[in-house]
């Protein structure tokens, strides 16, 4: 058999053969098995598995607090991929001068990153706490008659807004650090060039940096989309859904329904529409984004 | 011979360097209230939640290590993770050699295969792994 790989053509093949094993056993052959437990209504423990068909994908549908949560997590993905790509470009953008602080400043915003996220919600929801938290204290002490006495992370309306805060708070630090790699391919002979033709440092942004960027954005584009849409930890520490479920998002409701109300069934056929409408995304966001990276260089 | 650019002390520049400062301490008072909480005792956080704690309370650390079996909890995440690196890294650099280096037809197709895994969401698979 080893034969056949010592010619040039199998060898790549070889090296790929245990990524490949690992990855076959890990994901797909698991993948294939949730494929036919969310076409049953095991609840997780019991013995017996009966074959319901599509019911699990039609209640999905039909469920109320299901939908509210697709809102929130749709919520979650357009803010956090829109402010904190502009979090981190601004970011990178005013760390790439040369000047002496520059190192320090970059580890300390990149520092949020690499904080455990249980450790992060947990800080957070010590501050936004209305006894012993810093924020409502400042915010009582400034006084400012709209701010005061806001239940950050109890009010339907701002608990999601405060997690998102806190995502952007701890993630902005890795679309910066992309973004300054990507700041450095630039040839700095393009500013000069602007310089004489005389652009002003918007215009110098808009069509030199930006247009250049473009790699950057399709790689911080696509992970933080990923990553987002499967966010379970930050909303499950900080407020474990929110008041009812307002700050629930999708993998949270798979694991309530999976585990806490013993719906395996429904909740793995719920994880298969969350991986379906990450890989449509996904594939979306490559050839839009590659074309556009195409058009650009 | 080029002649390197001295920052500047411009307006921009000052501006810049409040706003990263602002950045900075939005990005560090979370690290010093945790530990300033962390140093207090019960009695401590109730009465005086923001402050600095009066007397420097060190029982807490202590309460971790002995009470929640952090030490051993530490010691799994090592294995865990020094594993799973070692592992990647030569799994992985194997993988792009393979794809990159020897060019044969099928590198883009594979190279989507070996993406794909990231794109799902670890409650899919986590219970068929649990049971094979």
């Amino acid at each position: 058999m080893f034969s056949y790989f010592k010619g040039k053509k199998g060898l790549p093949y070889l090296f790929m053969i245990p990524a490949l094993a690992l990855i076959l056993f890990v994901y797909f052959i698991p993948f294939i098995y949730s494929l036919v437990i969310s076409l049953t209504d095991w609840n997780g423990t019991s013995k017996d598995m009966n074959f319901i068909g599509l019911q699990n994908f039609i209640n999905i549908f039909k469920d109320r607090s299901l939908l509210e949560v697709l809102g929130n997590t749709l919520i979650y993905f357009i803010e956090i991929v829109v402010l904190q790509n502009i979090f981190g470009i601004f970011t990178a953008v005013l760390l790439s001068g040369n000047f002496k602080g520059r190192s320090f400043f970059r580890a300390t915003l990149f520092m949020p990153t690499v904080v455990c996220t249980v450790a992060v919600g947990f800080i957070w929801n010590l501050m936004f706490r209305p006894g012993s938290g810093p924020i409502p204290a400042i915010l009582d002490f400034l006084n400012v008659p709209g701010l005061k006495d806001i239940l950050w992370l109890g009010n339907t309306s701002t608990a999601i807004q405060s997690i998102i805060f806190v995502n952007i708070w701890q993630w902005t630090g890795w679309c910066m650090v992309i973004y300054i790699a990507g700041l450095q391919a630039i040839d700095p002979s393009l500013y000069e060039a602007c310089d004489i033709d005389g652009a002003s440092i918007w215009n110098k942004f808009r069509f030199v940096t930006l247009p250049l960027l473009a790699p950057s954005i399709t790689i911080n584009i696509v992970m933080v989309s990923i990553g987002t849409l499967k966010i379970f930890d930050l909303p499950f520490i900080m407020t474990k859904g929110g008041p009812g479920h307002a700050s629930e998002s999708l993998s949270m409701s798979i694991y309530t329904n999976s585990f806490l109300l013993s719906k395996m069934g429904y909740g793995t056929a719920i994880s298969l529409v969350l991986f379906a409408f990450i890989l449509i995304m996904t594939l979306f966001q490559t050839k839009y984004l590659r074309k556009r990276e195409d058009n650009i260089t | 011979m080029k002649r390197v650019k001295s920052y500047q002390l411009k307006p921009m520049n000052i501006l810049r360097l409040l706003v990263l400062i602002a950045l900075t301490v939005t990005t560090i008072v979370p690290f010093l209230v945790l530990i300033l909480v962390s140093l207090k005792t019960q009695n401590d956080f109730m009465i005086n939640p923001l402050g600095i704690p009066e007397q420097w309370n060190f029982g807490n650390y202590v309460t971790v290590f002995v009470k929640a079996h952090v030490g051993q909890a530490f010691f799994n995440s090592v294995k865990i993770t020094s594993v799973s690196v070692v592992l990647q890294i030569i799994f992985g650099s194997m993988v792009g050699y393979a794809l990159i280096k020897m060019n044969f037809k099928h590198a883009n197709k594979f190279a989507s295969l070996f993406l794909l895994p990231m794109v799902f969401p670890i409650q899919t698979i986590l219970i068929p792994i649990y049971i094979i």
